[in-house]
């Protein structure tokens, strides 16, 4: 398999487990409503902290 | 050895905190052949046992992990100790701070005796890391240890230190815990700093122990949860009161009949013990599981698509930090949007039930190499199988435990998963504690 090949064959890989993901997904994000919004899932235990 | 046996023989004084690490180090030298360590620390691991020696000597006594040998996935910073994330691209890291988790541990008494392996960036289920070598699961080196806190399961597993750490952004703490046969628990987000942890997904990862038994694990949030001291288990042999949720769907479908036996055998045996068994209907995990994806994919490769130089990573894992990238930001924030709305939708369960009892991976661990697996008439990816009965506790960000029921025809462990509620480790490791002897 040439350089090439092996580039359109990781190309196209990605693509469709994106889609596939995608397939599951588009419809529950088109179910969302205005009040469903980020929770604010961050806390302050990430922030790197002087020490 | 456990922690508590550790602790019998260094507080009667039948061995010294110097000798119990040279005799670890010795084992690892004579045992380790799983490739558990990246990096061994000997000298300064000898240097703090004669510290903890002293200590004790003149009555300071920091508690049940003092001398204890431990091990960190080699994610977490330690200062003057390079820290490769099992890649490439951190080969010559060396941090200048500790990450918390590893000073916390230190202050209570713990013995960093080296560093372990694990998948490339965390990012995968086999540990297979093309940089530092196989891990090798001691139960039978031909299979994968599950990942990818691999090396600190293998570690624990091959008995050469009580308890190490781990993180779990997908299942890195649990699928190595259900492979090998030991402790793992992913605590509830944000339970646990991960202040100095080379992070995959800001939203997802978790950090927690991996022991060779539920008071291991125990013993080690004691000292780096973020409220600490709270981790005292009591020898309660009942499950009276305990309303068990057995899941109505998904948890049990596609899963090997040795797995799903074995499970249903030790739910069994808390039904035995006093505990209410209910079977609960479940939000769609399918859809919560594709929800946690995208936003995995998307933050991983928020991380790494800058890199640009790809040679610096493996095949395997710039093929997911790739879908990240072409997944849109509309799509992340509508993933995070559907977190909340899965997140109300799951609270509702725990007005019906006090804990959740499911297989922890639907298979044992797949052979090395092995890219699919055979789950009765299906096949199925060795990731997207290790990874399925795990991935919506990340995105909901709750306490989940998995401990070892029994063993399959194979003679590789299953693993038995217990979920609660937020800020419930507690009471999930009493469960967990109460469980064990009931499994043998």
């Amino acid at each position: 398999m040439t350089e090439e090949q092996a580039t359109e064959q990781f190309e196209k890989q990605v693509r469709e487990r994106v889609e596939a993901l995608r397939a599951i997904f588009a419809p529950l994000a088109r179910e969302l409503k205005p009040g469903d919004e980020p929770a604010p899932v961050f806390r302050p235990d990430i922030y790197p902290q002087s020490s | 050895m456990n922690i508590h046996e550790i602790e019998v023989l260094l507080r009667g004084r039948k061995i010294s905190c110097v000798e119990l690490i040279q005799q670890t180090l010795a084992d690892i030298e004579a045992r380790d052949k799983f490739n558990s360590l990246i990096t061994i620390t000997a000298e300064q691991a000898l240097a703090e046992a004669a510290e903890r020696d002293r200590e004790l000597a003149v009555g300071i006594d920091r508690g049940p992990l003092h001398g204890v040998p431990t091990a960190h996935k080699d994610l977490f910073y330690t200062r003057g100790v390079r820290t490769t994330g099992g890649s490439l691209l951190y080969r010559d890291f060396v941090p200048d701070c500790d990450a918390a988790v590893v000073r916390l541990l230190r202050n209570a008494g713990a013995i960093t005796i080296g560093k372990t392996n694990l998948h490339e960036l965390a990012y995968g289920v086999t540990s297979d890391n093309p940089h530092f070598g196989p891990v090798l699961n001691p139960r039978d080196p031909s299979r994968v240890p599950g990942g990818s806190s691999g090396g600190s399961a293998s570690l624990v597993a091959a008995g050469l230190v009580p308890m190490c750490l781990g993180t779990d952004t997908g299942g890195s703490i649990r699928i190595p815990a259900s492979y090998c046969g030991i402790v793992g628990l992913k605590p509830t987000y944000g339970r646990v700093s991960r202040e100095g942890v080379l992070p995959l997904a800001f939203t997802l990862d978790h950090v927690g122990p991996l022991g060779s038994c539920i008071n291991d694990c125990a013993l080690a949030m004691n000292a780096i949860a973020e409220v600490t001291d709270e981790f005292h288990l009591q020898p309660r042999h009942d499950f009276r009161g305990l309303r068990v949720g057995l899941p109505a769907s998904f948890y049990f479908d596609r899963v090997d009949a040795e797995v799903a036996a074995a499970v249903h055998a030790a739910i069994d045996a808390m039904g035995r013990a006093g505990a209410t068994i209910v079977s609960v209907a479940l939000p769609d995990m399918a859809k919560v599981n594709a929800a946690a994806l995208v936003v995995q994919l998307v933050e991983a490769a928020s991380l790494y698509v800058p890199c640009a130089d790809t040679s610096q990573f493996s095949r395997n894992v710039w093929n997911l930090i790739a879908q990240g990238e072409r997944l849109a930001g509309h799509e992340y924030v509508n993933a995070q949007r559907l977190r909340t709305v899965f997140a109300r939708e799951f609270a509702a369960v725990w007005s019906t039930v006090d804990v959740l009892a499911t297989p922890a991976t639907p298979i044992t661990a797949p052979l090395r190499g092995e890219a699919n697996v055979h789950i009765g008439e299906e096949i199925e990816d060795v990731r997207s199988a290790s990874t399925r009965l795990m991935r919506a506790m990340n995105f909901l960000g709750l306490p989940a435990l998995s401990m070892p029921c029994g063993h399959a025809s194979n003679g590789m462990p299953i693993g038995l998963q217990l979920i609660a509620p937020a800020f419930q480790e507690p009471r999930l490791l009493q469960w967990g504690r109460t469980l064990e002897p009931l499994l043998g």
